[in-house]
């Protein structure tokens, strides 16, 4: 799917102006005004400490994401290619796939603590399984005559890996990125809102039901919402740089 | 010298292809192998590239028995096998790639580089002028028509100057224009370059066009090679040569006869 950039800031545009007039109608401290966000924004940002939970929840989602490829495009790639280990493995992937992985909050916290480790495991369920199984697809349906084409002209293990499995599971691995991370920073709210003092999730439950700063709450879900758009578009853009054949199909 | 010394094969599980087959391919001749689908052609290329090894019996390559594809033999399928995310040039380029990668080590690459220079950028860029496609070098295959696709994949096997090029039904997804073109492309290469040639055909007029000898596959299990002379093969066009008609009529009949031999239907 492709959004032109303009339509996506006449969208922008057309949300601020819906949550401007609502908060004008409904005149309540529960919903600041555009302007007052925005300069609660830049407050929390310049003076506040907003910055360091910006920093604290993005360095848990780039942790995870780092952590689910390191170790679910080799899975992937495996079963992919092994009927063998996809048979074995196939079901526990089947049973564990659709478990919402919000709800092992509690238990990963119980078993690894309190630190950041806990919170990087939780999001690394969701985009490991999402990767694991779009990459294994992904290997599975590279047709054997390319393989074969490939190994004629003379590739090995090595070569197959870097020519052929390596480039073909880049799109999957961009997909499964894409299609988790908005529910990873929704688990990564979750998780912060237990047991740390940092990340964009405490701050924003501190903000909204300690300290009332209502403006400052909504600061804090605006960064969130930042956090969770910068790493989609960012997804779009490594897909443009790293697979310009993709919708390059015909003439 | 190619050798097929009592060659058995069977997939697993699936009744056997060739049982006891003995066939001998001379250097630089020209083969095309004909019969119906699934009856064991394209397994015959499969088998001469080593990409697959007989359940018995052996293939010799001037008495060295295959026992993995050999770095000097060129193998081009149906589907050309082009990568999707690499643009003509790195496509055509990637033999030499997997070469470099490995080095000169007998295995994946001939070892004594002979073709040194055939390992620089500028021979893949003669070899796209050759086929006609420098101006789509930085194009990616699905923006290529099929005839294309089939030059892309003909210049990067050539380019790394193989002893034996094997094709399986190369043009038969082809309009007959382009056909045409590609074949007498290939007929020019194979004189030029000297390797030996195995195409595997259900077409009897490509079968005509492009094999010096014609190898019938009619019905499997293969035990003893029939094979054809083509008397219309040095002719610049065999289809208006006075043998073609019975030579049609002889091919015809001869994929028939191993068929009802074997009791099967064609």
């Amino acid at each position: 799917m492709k959004t032109r950039p303009q339509w996506i800031w006449l969208a922008l545009a057309v949300i601020l102006v819906i949550w401007q007039v609502l908060a004008m109608l409904l005149n309540t401290p529960l919903l600041p005004s555009v302007i007052q966000v925005a300069r609660a924004l830049w407050i929390e940002t310049t003076q506040g400490d907003l910055i360091i939970h910006f920093w604290a929840s993005l360095w848990r989602v780039i942790a995870s994401l780092a952590l689910s490829i390191l170790l679910a495009v080799p899975a992937g790639l495996v079963m992919g290619q092994s009927e063998l280990l996809n048979r074995i493995f196939s079901p526990l992937i089947y049973l564990t796939y659709p478990i919402p992985k919000v709800v092992l909050v509690p238990l990963v916290m119980l078993f690894l603590g309190i630190g950041d480790l806990a919170k990087i495991v939780v999001i690394f369920l969701i985009l490991f399984f999402q990767i694991l199984v779009l990459v294994r697809d992904q290997a599975a349906a590279l047709r054997p005559e390319l393989l074969q084409s490939v190994r004629s002209l003379g590739a090995g293990r090595r070569a197959l890996f870097q020519y052929v499995y390596l480039p073909a599971c880049i799109p999957a691995i961009l997909t499964g990125v894409r299609q988790s991370i908005g529910t990873a920073v929704a688990v990564l709210y979750v998780a912060e809102l237990f047991a740390t003092q940092y990340g964009l999730g405490y701050y924003i439950y501190y903000e909204g039901s300690t300290l009332y700063n209502y403006p400052a709450m909504y600061a804090g879900i605006v960064a969130m919402s930042l956090l969770g758009t910068f790493l989609y578009i960012s997804t779009d853009w490594l897909e443009k740089i790293l697979c310009p054949w993709l919708g390059k199909q015909g003439t | 010298m190619i050798t097929l010394n009592a060659v058995s094969f069977a997939y697993p599980h699936a009744a056997p292809l060739f049982s006891g087959f003995t066939w001998q391919v001379a250097p630089s001749e020209a083969w095309a192998v004909l019969g119906p689908s699934g009856e064991g052609k394209t397994t015959l290329l499969y088998l001469l590239a080593g990409l697959r090894f007989p359940t018995s019996g052996s293939i010799t390559f001037d008495g060295l028995p295959l026992t993995r594809p050999r770095p000097q033999t060129g193998l081009i399928l149906q589907d050309y096998g082009l990568l999707p995310w690499n643009t003509v040039l790195d496509n055509v380029r990637l033999g030499q790639r997997i070469r470099a990668l490995y080095g000169p080590d007998g295995k994946h690459a001939p070892p004594t580089s002979a073709s040194a220079q055939a390992n620089d950028r500028q021979t893949a860029l003669d070899w796209l002028t050759r086929l006609g496609l420098s101006k789509l070098a930085q194009q990616y295959p699905g923006q290529l028509s099929g005839g294309q696709r089939q030059r892309v994949a003909i210049a990067r096997t050539l380019l790394l100057q193989p002893d034996l090029l094997l094709m399986d039904e190369p043009f038969s997804s082809l309009d007959a224009a382009t056909r045409e073109s590609l074949r007498s492309l290939i007929l020019d290469l194979w004189q030029e370059q000297h390797f030996t040639f195995v195409v595997v055909t259900h077409a009897i007029e490509e079968a005509i066009h492009l094999g010096q000898k014609i190898l019938i596959l009619g019905q499997s299990p293969h035990r003893h090679p029939q094979i054809i002379a083509n008397h219309c093969f040095s002719s610049p066009d065999p289809e208006s040569h006075p043998a073609y008609p019975a030579l049609v009529h002889t091919l015809r009949a001869a994929v028939r006869a191993q068929a009802a031999f074997s009791g099967g239907a064609a």
